[in-house]
């Protein structure tokens, strides 16, 4: 079973997506590094890039999306190794056709590919990985995985002083940025202030 | 930030959220917290707009004290108005109180069955449950009766895309367009359902209506990407005959050149060129596909 971690920058992007947006459905992939070295186990997750609030099982701007993020993990070294998704209603946190849909084809691509479910009811801000449900696919099936922490050290410490400068407002979806091109969706901000 | 504006721009700003009909909850609790609130003696009638405003939000945000407190100020106004006895039966909903909120609600249609936001509220709390197949049911009831509600039939095709009901999803926006053919979101989002759904004939219908939405919005970015997805699957399709495939391969290019216009007139700082690079990464790489 491989282990999956969560980093800083992965974690609170997926957080502020969630706040962003409390009232609807977000999705979003995860990234890892292409490049890992031979005694390296497991699924290391760099970066998040959310994506859609509006409607998530339409197929023609996931593969818009897909495909841009794809050319940038070329050119950056990395992979799209996961899919993140919140669904709309507070309680429900079981993966629906449209997460399984798209995980996997994302693993047709990346054999190590996982899905990630936010459970909205454990979305605090001291829960840590509570809110995190990780599934991984065994033979055909998606399974969830044993309650671990894969969050990397001092991943939530940011997450307090995120909330309160209130800087989901300043995230961009791929909604966003198809709404005005001139948004952008790596949010490459937001990654050098979790980057310090 | 809300505590830096003045009662004017406090109230302008109130005023434009309900003229844009946007969900800005948490702002509006903000603005009503740090600003309206000390100088709502300065908004004469404007305030009971105001305060139904503020308790729709602060039940959004879970503001259960605010929201009582509004609808106090606003039933020692309107002691017998039904609009604000909705809002009693909303509060309920915010608390989890399903069985409370419906009971008002039932009561009121009762007295009233013409009531189309009781009608409404009725499927918003089957939804609250997650009872999507109900909340369906009972929003096509409705529809028998209030055809011309906009709102509810994009609401119904949401409810049916959430289910995977691609056909019936399509059906509803057939109905937005009919009655909005000037929409280009309807066109746009018919031809997303379309794109979803696959086949010969659906990706064809795909590309007429994101075409239509483009005439209707040369800058609609999801209809230009959907043109170029749906004519660049046509082109590559074996189905398809070669005077098609032709016209398919004329309106991907051209597709492919309004989007390069687009993302060129951004500015070239790093995110700009960056931008520029992930999307003709995209569009070569179609392209390559339809030469094969």
């Amino acid at each position: 079973m491989a282990d999956i971690t969560l980093s800083t920058t992965a974690y609170c992007k997926l957080l502020l997506h969630a706040a962003k947006y409390p009232q609807r459905a977000i999705n979003g992939v995860l990234l890892a590094e292409k490049a890992r070295s031979k005694d390296s186990k497991g699924l290391k997750v760099v970066d998040a890039i959310p994506l859609f609030h509006l409607t998530l099982g339409l197929a023609p701007m996931m593969e818009v999306a897909l495909m841009q993020i794809d050319e940038y993990c070329k050119k950056k070294g990395l992979v799209i190794a996961g899919y993140y998704q919140a669904n709309e209603h507070f309680k429900d946190s079981t993966p629906n056709g449209i997460a399984y849909r798209i995980a996997e084809r994302i693993h047709d691509y990346y054999n190590e590919a996982c899905l990630l479910m936010i459970d909205n009811a454990k979305l605090s801000l001291d829960g840590g990985h509570e809110a995190l449900q990780v599934y991984t696919r065994h033979d055909t099936r998606w399974k969830l995985q044993e309650c671990r922490d894969p969050l990397e050290d001092g991943a939530t410490d940011h997450i307090y002083s995120l909330m309160q400068e209130k800087a989901y407002r300043k995230l961009v979806d791929f909604d966003n940025h198809l709404d005005n091109t001139s948004l952008d969706w790596k949010n490459l901000e937001i990654n050098r202030e979790l980057s310090i | 930030m809300a505590s830096s504006m003045s009662w004017e721009e406090a109230r302008e700003k109130l005023s434009e959220f309900r003229e844009d009909r946007t969900r800005n909850s948490e702002e509006v609790v903000d603005i009503w917290r740090d600003v309206l609130a000390d100088f709502r003696y300065k908004l004469g009638d404007e305030q009971w707009i105001i305060y139904e405003q503020v308790c729709i939000a602060a039940c959004d945000c879970h503001q259960h004290h605010l929201a009582g407190e509004c609808i106090d100020k606003l039933k020692t106004q309107f002691p017998s108005s039904c609009r604000v006895h909705r809002l009693e039966g909303l509060l309920l909903e915010s608390k989890d109180n399903y069985e409370g909120a419906m009971s008002i609600y039932h009561e009121m249609l009762k007295d009233d069955p013409t009531n189309s936001l009781v009608r409404k509220r009725v499927v918003s709390v089957l939804k609250e449950q997650n009872k999507i197949p109900e909340a369906i049911k009972e929003l096509n009831d409705y529809l028998k009766q209030f055809m011309s509600d906009t709102d509810s039939w994009m609401e119904l095709c949401d409810l049916y895309l959430m289910e995977q009901d691609y056909s019936k999803a399509a059906f509803c926006i057939e109905e937005l367009i009919l009655s909005n053919p000037r929409n280009h979101l309807f066109h746009q989002k018919y031809a997303e359902v379309k794109y979803t759904q696959g086949g010969q004939d659906n990706m064809e219908c795909a590309c007429k209506y994101f075409a239509q939405a483009i005439k209707l919005n040369p800058t609609n970015m999801r209809a230009l990407f959907g043109l170029f997805l749906a004519a660049s699957t046509i082109a590559s399709s074996q189905k398809t005959n070669a005077k098609s495939k032709k016209d398919a391969i004329k309106y991907a290019a051209w597709a492919a050149q309004q989007i390069s216009l687009k993302y060129k007139e951004l500015p070239m700082s790093g995110s700009g060129s960056s931008q520029i690079d992930a999307v003709s990464g995209m569009l070569d790489t179609l392209q390559i596909t339809q030469g094969t």
